[in-house]
This record gives structure tokens, C-alpha cells and sequence, in this order.
């Protein structure tokens, strides 16, 4: 087959169909620019949270890079840092901590740092420069403002190093700092070269060598690759071509490990992808094939002069493609800002970075992916429209009237019918998940009191590190009781870890709930046995052998006690009597529950007696353990404790905001009352104490509050009933905002191809219309017409929207809301119902406005039209 | 006098790119006259007729249809005066697809919500032959019979005048021959004024009275 060049032919019969019809192209250009925003939206937030997320897994890692060798010397450091295959590498040295008792509770490593390493370790200075002279630092305004120095280059500071065990103090100067984040497992300290190599000189003698124990003085290697995948095997692979011994501490940044989204997420991102992809394959599928039948006579006089179809076709893509570069950029920009705009909502409901949160992180791929996306989805809607251009047979098109093309109604018709329905299907949805969010209720879940005062790491989920059980102190406890606002005050003191189960609870324990079949199914999630975790079998065994249980021990005051909610009670009532309890030989229990907070059975039932052991630091020993990246701890050990036995007086649920915010698989938790636990455990510091305050005092009281945890006691925060409901009630906003943003752009989207529909078979009936009007039908009887046309659509989308909309009330919306905390199910329809009048308007006025602007052209012209 | 055309006048563009499709055209035609108005591509035969039927307005001049000057008429009431007082016969017959035949027929007169004159309808059907497909759509039909169900749809409001756009056009010349004479024959039979437009003088001498035009003007 010879080759024809017709490119310019093609090129010249495409722009001349677009700028003769330039109206209907307008239309199809502004349906792809609306596609391009909302994919480009749906990326700009998603790629976002998704490298959000990403940022807050490398933040609690402590680096971006791909991955590290450990403890190096710098002969083995040498062996490694010109391989041809890493794309960069850094290294920081280990000096050793920072001693000063301010930062107790704020781990502060000192470094020396390459400045590549500062960067990839989220450590490199934003204000100033790195440390150059021995006596300059660089830190974290986080550990400035627990030292009480000001954040600013400048600022002299006296630290107290613990080097290998040896105290070295001196004053430092500021030379920068960065903004530290407290999901970081450790603040890192900076100091200069001279100083390292001062106090921590680089070991000379291998790990395996060595018989020093101070972690002092190890080269610490971090890597980049071209690329990150396959992290592992590159990192074995280079482990053996540079020779390094094979023992070599390495750590993959498992930021780039994939598998931390779960199923749930994955199915979300699906679904709204999929729905996503469906509206903007809805509007301009309709709309171009509606072009390519009005251009049908076009196309068939085409070929009459001897256009073959693959050159139709050819038009017909060349078309698409110029609509899309057109409209995809101008769907891009607008995107960008939705979805700016839309990102801080929803980040905020997610426990990620806690520094520069809900910011977009935007970047060409981001964009390119969504134009790609567009680009993709305009082309495949092509599809059909090309074929049926290419499959015109000349005769037919010259002599095709109106009739080939209302005989396509029907499925043009569903189309328009759907994606008109699409949108009040989500909107209803969206609504109804949003009046679904029951505040009170949620409240009293909550919030048990006016105020709940602890230790500042407590309730922070991002906090991953040992939290502060015992955090608040006794000189806060002395300041409160001498408030005159309050009006009942409340402490919960807790030890957090393992009870031992003696024989007879256990096997109780194994056949209600271990071996209870929901509870099967809810540890099979977990316990799937791949990638080294145990299966359900295993972990039963494990359990069994173990005769352990995690789980909490509390100890609650009468406030506290009274906010218990009862499940059953020894004399088989649901009052408590705090007497009774406080008389020292009565434990509260609580029950398991499953994932939907249903209880399927108690721990213990009442009567039973059990053993509870003591915490008191009086018996415990300590042994050496190691952490992550090898610093020394002491891991307590209290098999020394004395137990003592109590009877369970009562099965209760603990509310949410009274507990610890986190829990084991089995989390089992023995409540005492306060003065049982203190005699039990020694003396110790509540976790949490709650406040109510006198109705009319509640401002007072919270300036002295705020006052007293922002310059008394920074460890100490608080959080407010207030602060609660504003909390959730951003929550529901972000539901709102997100919600009927995607239903409007929806529902213009269905209004437009709805439009179309109507404008093209006025266009395209234009000369019937003409016909019917030379015999005598009058204008108005034409709309009447048209408008009954746009009320057979109206009639389907009413029915096809409710129809939906109530089975996805009832199916997935009911599973949705169930699942959350704070929302009822309560079944709505009202939104659709409203929104149905104002769409039944616009379908009666669209092909009003539509027969006018055709009645511009005078009836003669278009019963010439042919 | 059924039908009067005073001095018409149908001008496009302005000055030197001025087109005159019609310049001074008069005429008259009597009650029942069958009249043939004969001229070649771009003599304005066509905007003519667009004027008699009110279908276009003129740049001036005046057309008064059974003593009711038609120009002083626009809109709605312009359209209800035609489909009480003009048929029209297309060329490419102009049936509405979606409805069957005797639908078409009887269209003008539902639009107008007037009551259907059985008997009348039933004798314009036979006298078209047209008896066999009431109940089929125009697309299952003939040229030659789509051409037929246009003329009793004409012909269904007893209109003061029937128009006719080169009736024969899209047909070939049996065809053509037959329609005609049926065309001439009802129109005798019902007493009907027709006006008819046509390049085609050998059809054009099926009439009683031929008016030739020529670059918008009348020539005898």
C-alpha cells in the first residue's frame, strides 16, 4: 500500500469543521476543561495527602532518604560512598544526647551532620546556617522553647552533653534552628565538625570489633537510588559489589515500602476514581457523539469525494485531540485551586505531618497525570463517535434526516438521565451522612467534663513514643484545688501494659471470647499470615501459652466513677454505689467489643474474682534493652509484684475521652477505685484529671488554664468541651465542603450534557421544526413540545435519582455512618427532593432558551437547509 | 380576488453588493385559478413564494390573501393566519417522520384544535389514492406518495390557497405526470386556488395561467 500524504488534507477539513461550528465545540471544550478540573483536583488532593502521609512516615523514621547503613567506620564508609549505582549519599556522626533535665521528656540527639544529611533528616537549618565553630548548635524551636531560650539566631544556650556516658556542659550559640515536628521520634541537636571530632571522633575498629558499648563516634550512611523501587534487593545487591560486611546495620525507609494503605482507603480511592472517571466519560461521550451524528451529512459528503473511513476517523480524533488541548489547560489552573482550597479540610482530619499540614504539594507529575488522565478519558469516549463517523455510508448520510438521530434518543436519553441522577445521588448521599452527625450524642462519648487536663503527648495520636501516663503534677493539682470556678474535679491514674490471667479465668476467657467466632474474624484481618506475621492459629497458641492480656490498670475518683457507663453489676442492677466500690475489695472490668463497638462478651462477669498486680516502683527491676537505632534503655521488669485479689463488682464501659486513646488487640483494663490504686501501686500522678467548672466561670477559668499550660507547665495540655465540638464539627464541614463541591461540578456536568442533548436535537431538527412551523405550528406550541421532550428526562431522572438514592441510603450510607463515632444513621431523600424543582426548571427553560436563539434564524433559511 | 401582490420589493445587502431577489413584482389570481409561476435558478420564483405565504417579510409592498393584508401580521398570528389560509407542497415533501400518515394529514388542523372535517378528509384521501397507508410512516412511502400525503395535508384546513414549491422536483417524470394531475384534478374538484413554482416550463403548461419571472421582475 502506497503512502499517502494527506496529513495537511486532514488537518485543514479538521480546524474547518471546528471554526465553522464554533459554538458546539465551545460547549465541548468547556466539558472537557470541567473533566480536566475535577481530575486535576482529585490528584492535587490526593497526590498531596498521599506524599503528606508519606512526609509524616519519614518525619517518625527520621529521614527521606531510601535507605541507610549503620555504624559504620570510615574505612567501611569509604568502601561504599563512590558505588555507582546510589544516586547520592550523606552521612552524619553520633556524638550522643542532650542532659539537660528541661528536655526530659524531648529526646534530643547530638549529630554531626553533612549538610545533604540535614536535609534529608528534616533537620537542616530554615533560619540561619548549619554549626561551623565548635561552640555553635543548631535545633529545633521545639527544644528552644523547652530550654527557655529565645528562638533566634543568636541565642546563648548552656547544654549538657551525655557523650558515652561522660557529662560534657559548655555554652552554646544558636547558629539556626528548624521547625521541629513531635511525631519525629527524636529532635536532633547539631554541632560543628571542630566539636565532633573533639568529643566524638570517628571509630577506627568495626561494630563486631569493638568493645566499647557508647554508640559514640559511628558514621551513620544515608542513600538515595535512581528510583525507589525495589529498595531491598539494591540494597542486599550493593551490600555484596562494595565488599561491606554483611552484618551491616541497614534500614530501609519503609516511606517507600508500599502496603501502609489499607484496604479500606484503597476501595475509597477506587470507588472515586471510578466515579470520577465515569462522570467525565458521562458528559463528553454524549457530547461528541451527539456532534458526530449532527456532523453526519458532513462526514457523508466527505466520503462521497472520496475521504476513506480511516481518514474519517483520522478527523474525528484530530478533533478531540484539538479540543483537548485546548480545554484540559483550562481545566488545570482552576483544579489546582479547588483542590488548594479543599486540602486543609480534609488533612486535618487525618493524623499526619503536624508542620505545614494541609499544604499541596504539587508537582508537574501531579498535573501531568491529570492531563493524562483527561486526555485518556476524551480519546476512549472517542471511541464509539469515531467508529459510527467511519461507518457512515455516503447515500445514507446525504439523505439522513432528523429520524437517525431521535431514533438514538433512548440511550442518549440514559446517558443524560444518569449522570443527571449521578449528582443527586451524591448529593443526597453526602447530606444524609451529614445530618446523620449526631453532636450531642457524640458529645457525651466525648466529652465527660467542661475541661480534661493531661499530659500533652497523651491524646496526640501522632505521638508515637511512650506517652506520659503520670503527667499531671502535683503542683498543677495544688494551683486547681484553689481555684474558686470549679465545681468538681475528677482524676484517672492508669498504668498502661499486661495483665497475668490465672488458669480458671483463662480457659473462660479462650472459650467466650478468644475462640469466639467474631472474634476470629476480627483478629484474621490482622493475623492473615503473610509477611512474618502469625496466623490465627498461631496467635491463639501464642496467647494460650502466654496467659496474657494487654490491657490498662485505672484508678478513678467519684467524679469519674459516676460517668462509668454500666453493663451489669454484681446484684444484677445498672446503679453502682461508690461506697461499695471504695471499700477496697471491688474491681470494675470492661468488655470486648469488635470492631463496630458492639460488645461480644465482658472479660470477667461479676463475682469473679481476680488478681490484680501491683506497679509499685518499690518492686520493680530494670534490664538493658536496645532501641531502633541501638540507643540503651531499661525495660522494667515486675515479676517481683505483689497481686492482691479483688471481685469483680462490676462489667463497664469506660468513655472514650476518660481512657487511654490507643489499645491492644485485647484490651483488657481492670478500673480500682483512686485511693485502692494508690494504696496498690504507690504513690503516683494522675493521667488525667477532669474539671467541671460553675456554669457562668467557664472563661476564667479557661484564661488561667490556657495561661498556666502555655507558661507554668508547657507538658500540660487541655482540652475543652468547646474545643471538642469544633473539632468534629470541621469533620462534618470537610464532609460537606467535599461533598457538594463534587455535586455541583457533577451536577453541572449533567445539566450541560443535558443541554447539549436538547440544544443538538434542536439543531439537528431544525428544518422539522421549520416544517412544522410553515404548517402552521406557532412558537409557543414548538416549546410546549420541547419542554414536554425535557419533562420525559425530568420524569427519569426524578425516579432515577430517588430510586438510588434511597438504596444507597439504606446499603452503604447505613454501613458508612454506623461505622463512625459521632453519626447516626437517619434516612433522608429531602435533598433530592429539593434539588428536583430547581433541575426541573432549568430542563423546562434550556430548550425554551435553545428554540429562541434558533428562531434567530428565519424560517425560510432553515427549511432551505439541507 | 384571493390572492394580491402590490409592487413587492425583497432586497439583500446595501449598496454595491445589493442583491434585488425581487423588484416590483404585482400580480393577482382569481378564486380556483391554478397559476404556474415559471423562471430559472436565482430568478426569485422561490422568495415570491416565501412572500405569498408569509413565510418571509418583505423589503416593501404589500400581499393580501382573501382581503387580509398579510404584512401587517407577525408572529403567532402570522403563523395561525397560514395554517388557516395557505397550504404548502415542499419539494422534499416535509413530512414529520414520527407521525404515520393520516397524522401528517390531518396535523394543521390538530394544531389549530379545529374540529376534523371526516367526510372532507375521507374524499381528499380517495381522490389522492392514498387510501392504503394511513397507518404507515412517510419513510416506508414512495417519493411519488409522500408527495401525495403532502398535498392532502396541504389541502386538509381548506386553505384559501395552496403554494406549491416545485412539487415534482424530487421526482422522476411518471411520477411527476401523476402527481400533477392529481394535484390539478383535487384542486378543480374542491374548487382550490393553486399556485405553483417550477423551472420546468413542460410542467409549468399544466396550468391555467403562466407568469414568467426573470431577475425579480415579471415578464410577459
Amino acid at each position: 500500500m502506497s503512502n499517502v500524504n494527506n496529513k495537511k488534507a486532514i488537518r485543514k477539513i479538521s480546524f474547518s469543521g471546528i471554526t465553522t461550528n464554533i459554538k458546539k465545540y465551545i460547549v465541548l471544550v468547556v466539558a472537557v476543561a470541567l473533566t480536566s478540573l475535577l481530575f486535576t483536583a482529585l490528584f492535587t488532593i490526593g497526590g498531596s495527602l498521599v506524599k503528606e502521609m508519606q512526609l509524616s512516615t519519614m518525619r517518625q523514621v527520621g529521614g527521606s532518604n531510601h535507605a541507610g547503613f549503620k555504624y559504620l567506620t570510615q574505612e567501611e564508609y569509604d568502601m561504599v560512598k563512590d558505588d555507582e549505582k546510589l544516586k547520592s549519599i550523606s552521612y552524619r556522626i553520633t556524638v550522643g544526647d542532650v542532659a539537660n533535665k528541661e528536655l526530659n521528656k524531648l529526646r534530643t540527639e547530638v549529630n554531626y551532620f553533612e549538610p545533604d544529611n540535614a536535609k534529608g533528616c528534616f533537620c537542616y537549618p530554615e533560619v540561619g546556617n548549619m554549626p561551623e565553630k565548635e561552640n555553635e548548635i543548631v535545633t529545633s524551636d521545639l527544644v528552644l522553647q523547652k530550654l527557655g531560650v529565645p528562638v533566634e539566631v543568636g541565642s546563648k544556650v548552656s547544654l549538657t552533653f551525655n557523650i558515652g556516658g561522660n557529662e560534657v556542659s559548655d555554652e552554646f550559640i544558636v547558629s539556626g534552628y528548624y521547625r521541629g515536628d513531635v511525631i519525629n521520634c527524636a529532635q536532633m541537636m547539631l554541632v560543628s565538625k571542630a566539636f565532633q571530632e573533639k568529643y566524638a571522633p570517628v571509630k577506627t575498629t568495626t561494630l563486631p570489633e569493638t568493645h566499647d558499648n557508647d554508640y559514640v563516634g559511628w558514621i551513620m550512611a544515608d542513600f538515595d537510588y535512581d528510583n525507589s523501587f525495589n529498595i531491598q534487593k539494591k540494597t542486599d545487591a550493593l551490600i555484596e559489589r562494595t565488599g561491606i560486611r554483611e552484618d551491616v546495620d541497614c534500614g530501609i525507609n519503609w516511606a517507600y515500602v508500599g502496603g501502609n494503605f489499607d484496604a479500606g482507603t484503597i476501595v475509597l480511592v477506587g470507588v472515586m476514581l471510578v466515579t470520577i472517571f465515569l462522570s467525565g466519560y458521562l458528559i463528553i461521550y454524549n457530547i461528541f457523539y451527539i456532534n458526530v451524528v449532527s456532523d453526519i451529512r458532513e462526514y457523508g459528503l466527505l466520503k462521497t469525494i472520496g475521504t476513506t473511513t480511516k481518514q474519517l476517523k483520522k478527523v474525528v480524533k484530530k478533533r478531540a485531540r484539538i479540543i483537548s488541548v485546548i480545554g484540559i489547560p483550562l481545566g488545570i489552573l482552576p483544579g489546582i485551586l479547588i483542590g488548594v482550597c479543599i486540602l486543609p479540610m480534609i488533612s486535618k482530619t487525618l493524623t499526619t505531618v503536624s508542620i505545614d499540614k494541609g499544604q499541596a504539594h504539587l508537582n508537574i507529575w501531579i498535573i501531568l497525570v491529570a492531563a493524562v488522565f483527561t486526555y485518556v478519558t476524551v480519546m476512549v469516549s472517542a471511541v464509539k463517535p469515531c467508529k459510527k463517523a467511519g461507518s457512515v455510508s455516503p447515500i445514507e448520510a446525504l439523505r439522513t434526516t432528523e429520524s437517525d438521530v431521535t431514533g438514538r434518543k433512548s440511550k442518549k436519553g440514559l446517558v443524560v438521565v444518569l449522570s443527571l441522577s449521578l449528582a443527586l445521588v451524591i448529593l443526597n448521599s453526602v447530606m444524609s451522612i451529614v445530618k446523620g452527625f449526631s453532636m450531642d450524642e457524640y458529645v457525651e462519648e466525648l466529652v465527660v467534663a467542661d475541661y480534661s487536663v493531661q499530659d500533652a503527648t497523651l491524646d496526640n495520636p501522632s505521638f508515637t513514643m511512650e506517652k506520659v501516663l503520670d503527667g499531671v503534677t502535683k503542683e498543677f493539682l495544688d494551683e486547681l484545688n484553689e481555684r474558686t470556678e470549679i465545681e468538681e474535679i475528677g482524676n484517672i491514674y492508669s498504668f498502661d501494659d499486661y495483665h497475668e490471667i490465672d488458669d480458671k479465668n483463662w480457659n473462660r476467657i479462650h472459650d467466650k471470647i478468644i475462640t469466639n467466632q467474631k472474634t476470629l474474624d476480627k483478629i484474621a484481618q490482622m493475623y492473615n499470615g503473610k509477611n512474618g506475621v502469625p496466623t490465627v492459629e498461631e496467635y491463639v497458641d501464642m496467647l494460650d501459652e502466654r496467659k496474657e492480656l494487654d490491657g490498662a490498670t485505672y484508678g478513678v475518683s467519684k467524679m469519674v466513677f459516676d460517668k462509668l457507663k454500666v453493663i451489669k453489676t454484681i446484684d444484677g442492677s445498672d446503679k453502682m454505689d461508690w461506697d461499695t466500690f471504695n471499700s477496697g475489695n471491688y474491681v470494675l472490668v470492661n468488655c470486648y467489643k469488635d470492631n463496630e463497638d458492639n460488645i461480644i462478651a465482658p472479660f470477667f462477669e461479676p463475682g469473679d474474682k481476680i488478681s490484680v498486680a501491683s506497679r509499685d516502683e518499690k518492686y520493680v527491676t530494670f534490664e538493658e534493652g536496645y532501641g531502633m537505632s541501638g540507643e540503651v534503655y531499661e525495660v522494667p521488669n515486675y515479676d517481683n509484684e505483689p497481686t492482691k485479689e479483688y471481685e469483680v463488682y462490676a462489667v463497664v464501659e469506660i468513655p472514650y475521652a476518660v481512657r487511654l486513646q490507643m489499645f491492644g488487640e485485647f484490651q483488657c483494663d481492670y478500673i480500682l477505685s483512686e485511693e485502692e490504686f494508690l494504696s496498690l501501686n504507690g504513690n503516683r500522678a494522675p493521667m488525667r484529671t477532669l474539671v467541671d467548672v460553675k456554669d457562668d466561670k467557664e472563661q476564667e477559668f479557661e484564661e488561667w488554664l490556657a495561661s498556666y499550660t502555655t507558661s507554668v507547665n508547657q507538658d500540660l495540655t487541655y482540652k475543652s468541651k468547646q474545643t471538642v465540638l469544633e473539632e468534629y464539627k470541621s469533620f462534618n464541614d470537610m464532609i460537606k465542603v467535599v461533598g457538594v463541591t463534587l455535586s455541583i461540578v457533577l451536577g453541572i456536568i449533567g445539566l450541560l450534557n443535558f443541554a447539549n442533548t436538547m440544544i443538538s436535537s434542536i439543531i439537528v431538527r431544525a428544518r422539522e421544526l421549520a416544517v412544522l412551523e410553515a404548517v402552521g405550528m406557532t412558537g409557543g406550541q414548538q416549546k410546549k413540545k420541547l419542554m414536554k421532550e425535557g419533562l420525559v428526562y425530568f420524569g427519569w431522572t426524578a425516579l432515577f435519582s430517588i430510586v438510588l438514592s434511597v438504596i444507597m441510603n439504606v446499603t452503604l450510607i447505613r454501613a458508612f455512618v454506623t461505622a463512625m463515632p459521632a453519626f447516626t444513621w437517619k434516612f433522608t431523600i429531602t435533598p433530592v427532593l429539593l434539588c428536583l424543582p430547581i433541575i426541573g426548571v432549568l430542563i423546562a427553560i434550556i430548550p425554551i432558551v435553545a428554540h429562541a436563539r434558533m428562531c434567530r434564524t428565519s424560517i425560510v433559511d432553515r427549511l432551505r437547509f439541507e | 380576488m384571493i390572492l394580491q401582490a402590490k409592487d413587492l420589493k425583497k432586497y439583500y445587502g446595501e449598496g454595491e453588493a445589493q442583491v434585488k431577489a425581487l423588484d416590483g413584482v404585482s400580480l393577482s389570481v382569481e378564486r380556483g385559478e391554478f397559476v404556474s409561476i415559471v423562471g430559472t435558478s436565482g430568478s426569485g420564483k422561490s422568495t415570491l413564494l416565501h412572500m405569498l405565504g408569509g413565510l418571509d417579510n418583505p423589503t416593501s409592498g404589500k400581499v393580501i390573501i382573501d382581503d387580509k393584508d398579510i404584512s401587517e401580521l407577525k408572529g403567532d398570528a402570522l403563523c395561525i393566519f397560514r395554517r388557516r389560509k395557505i397550504g404548502f407542497v415542499f419539494q422534499s415533501f416535509n413530512l414529520v417522520p414520527s407521525l404515520k400518515v393520516y397524522d401528517n394529514i390531518v396535523l394543521p388542523l390538530e394544531l389549530d384544535g379545529s374540529p376534523i372535517d371526516k367526510e372532507y378528509i375521507d374524499s381528499v384521501i380517495v381522490s389522492l389514492g392514498i387510501s392504503g397507508k394511513l397507518d404507515a410512516y412517510p419513510n416506508k412511502l414512495s417519493g411519488g406518495q409522500q408527495q401525495r400525503v403532502a398535498i392532502a395535508r396541504a389541502l386538509a384546513t381548506k386553505p384559501a390557497i395552496l403554494l406549491a414549491d416545485e412539487p415534482t422536483g424530487n421526482l422522476d417524470s411518471k411520477t411527476s405526470q401523476d402527481v400533477l394531475g392529481l394535484l390539478k384534478t383535487t384542486g378543480a374538484k374542491f374548487n382550490q386556488t393553486i399556485v405553483m413554482i417550477t423551472h420546468n416550463e413542460e410542467i409549468a403548461q399544466m396550468a391555467d395561467r403562466i407568469i414568467r419571472i426573470e431577475d425579480g421582475k415579471i415578464f410577459d
